[in-house]
């Protein structure tokens, strides 16, 4: 489990991140939602440490990480996987090289144990065959799934997706969305995913966290979504008619 | 004024961390025989268009000016040694250098920053200033000596043979030249001054690349810094690197 404990952070003098307290569940799917400069980017890299807290703390099945330095975090770090946003597939390496990364620097398995593992993670994300491709020759979708497959290669007990579906077709989002559900059921891991796409929300959100202006303004699930007064909530879940219409079919 | 304080602090805690703690050892050395593949070997050509042409006109120019029958001939070939070794092999060839090595090194970084390869290295756990910048310090520190000799190599013999061919001077009169005066300890001047500019272009530029912010634009801005203050560092280590080891 993640706690993140009264959490703030200021650029020269703007404060970005209010006081937010929140936990995320290990072997659920935990959403940060928010408008765009609402601070759910910054929340994220604070929590996976690529910005420093200005109070607050943030633990790690207990283990205080806001305390550690660097070179201390090591240990949590290789528990983690992350999925970005645009992949951040190192360009130079093939869809192979890349998934092998994480293991040749961290494992201490042979190398046919690594290209197994290797090969594992891309069955895992139906991308077999495709070991000698390199980023450029994929396509989004493809590209997102071998994130996921380098994210997942460590077994990691903390999942973060940024955007997962930002710029994927519909069809190819839902696949996305379906693989994260799965991986975090599969390894029970603490799967952290930060959308805007309110159908990945809806379908896969087992713990919902709103942040409006910096401040956590309302937790809770998909269903308790679809009840909730807070009107910055339904303002940014149900913008248009058509989807108020859709929450009060989904009500029904 | 303070940004420069700023800066100078943030280059100097970068390269802590690029000589602290370096991630799994074993993986090193294929990275540092990559980067004298990239930066080095890639370079060849252009390090040796250069100075086989520098040479052959540093030749013809000292001739043209020898206009006083008092000075002998062999005088081109000792003009084109000391031109050659002393300054264009090692300080010209790194101004070179720091252009086309240095702002590819600071446009690969700026474009793994832009494209967040640096923060997923990061959230690895990967110290990603010691991977990505240590085997190209240690890469250029290794090749660009080498491919400094080489240019005084071909920078002298293509002198040598201009001045044959142009009938400016005859071989045993440049190679007498050659020989005159001649002090190892210029070579090894130059070869210390080598290992400080190609400290000076992979470790400015890489500092550049890795604190690239923005886009695209932003990496051209990175990488036209990256070898403006390397070329200006060039110059001042090579006054300070001549008065401390020349007088």
């Amino acid at each position: 489990m993640i706690e993140v404990k009264n959490i703030s952070k200021s650029f020269a003098g703007n404060a970005v991140l209010k006081n937010i307290t929140t936990e995320f569940y290990p072997g659920k799917v935990n959403f940060i939602i928010g408008r765009s400069g609402s601070g759910k980017s910054v929340l994220t890299k604070c929590i996976v440490g690529l910005m420093e807290v200005d109070h607050g703390e943030i633990f790690f099945d207990k283990r205080n990480f806001t305390i550690l330095d660097r070179w201390d975090r090591k240990d949590i770090r290789q528990e983690m996987g992350m999925l970005f946003q645009g992949s951040a597939l190192f360009s130079s390496l093939t869809v192979e090289e890349n998934i092998l990364f994480p293991l040749q620097m961290f494992s201490s398995m042979s190398k046919s144990e690594m290209l197994d593992r290797v090969n594992t993670c891309l069955k895992r994300v139906n991308l077999e065959g495709k070991n000698h491709l390199y980023p450029s020759e994929l396509s989004g979708g493809m590209q997102k799934r071998t994130g996921i497959a380098r994210a997942i290669a460590l077994n990691p007990r903390y999942l973060f997706c940024d955007e997962p579906n930002s710029g994927l077709d519909p069809q190819t989002a839902i696949v996305i969305d379906n693989l994260i559900r799965e991986i975090t059921y599969e390894f029970n891991s603490t799967t952290v995913v930060i959308s805007h796409d309110m159908n990945s929300v809806l379908e896969t959100g087992d713990h919902i966290n709103f942040i409006y202006q910096g401040e956590l303004t309302w937790r809770g699930n998909k269903t308790e979504i679809l009840h909730t007064d807070n009107e910055a909530l339904n303002n940014f879940v149900f913008p248009s008619k058509f989807m108020q219409q859709i929450r009060e079919k989904l009500k029904g | 004024m303070s940004t420069v304080y700023y800066n100078i602090g943030k280059y100097f805690l970068l390269m802590v961390n690029t000589f602290t703690k370096p991630e799994k050892r074993r993986v090193y050395p294929k990275l540092i025989v990559q980067e004298i593949d990239k930066i080095g070997l890639q370079s060849l050509g252009i390090v040796a268009l250069l100075s086989l042409f520098m040479g052959a006109v540093v030749t013809l120019q000292t001739a043209s000016n020898i206009d006083s029958g008092w000075i002998p001939r062999w005088t081109i070939g000792f003009t084109t040694r000391q031109t050659m070794i002393l300054e264009f092999s090692s300080t010209i060839v790194c101004l070179i250098l720091s252009g086309k090595v240095g702002g590819n090194i600071a446009s690969e970084i700026g474009t793994m920053r832009i494209t967040e390869q640096i923060d997923a290295m990061e959230i690895m756990g990967i110290n990603s200033a010691s991977y990505l910048i240590l085997p190209k310090i240690v890469a250029a520190l290794f090749i660009f000596p080498f491919m400094v000799i080489l240019s005084m190599f071909i920078g002298i013999s293509a002198g040598a043979f201009v001045g044959y061919t142009a009938g400016v001077t005859s071989l045993n009169d440049f190679e007498y030249g050659l020989q005159y005066s001649f002090e190892l300890w210029q070579v090894s001047y130059s070869l210390i001054k080598t290992v400080f500019f190609s400290f000076i272009i992979t470790s400015v530029s890489s500092y550049h690349g890795y604190y690239t912010h923005g886009g695209p634009r932003e990496v051209g801005a990175s990488s036209t810094r990256a070898v403006v203050y390397s070329m200006v560092l060039i110059l001042i280590a090579n006054y300070i690197l001549t008065q401390l080891l020349l007088l």
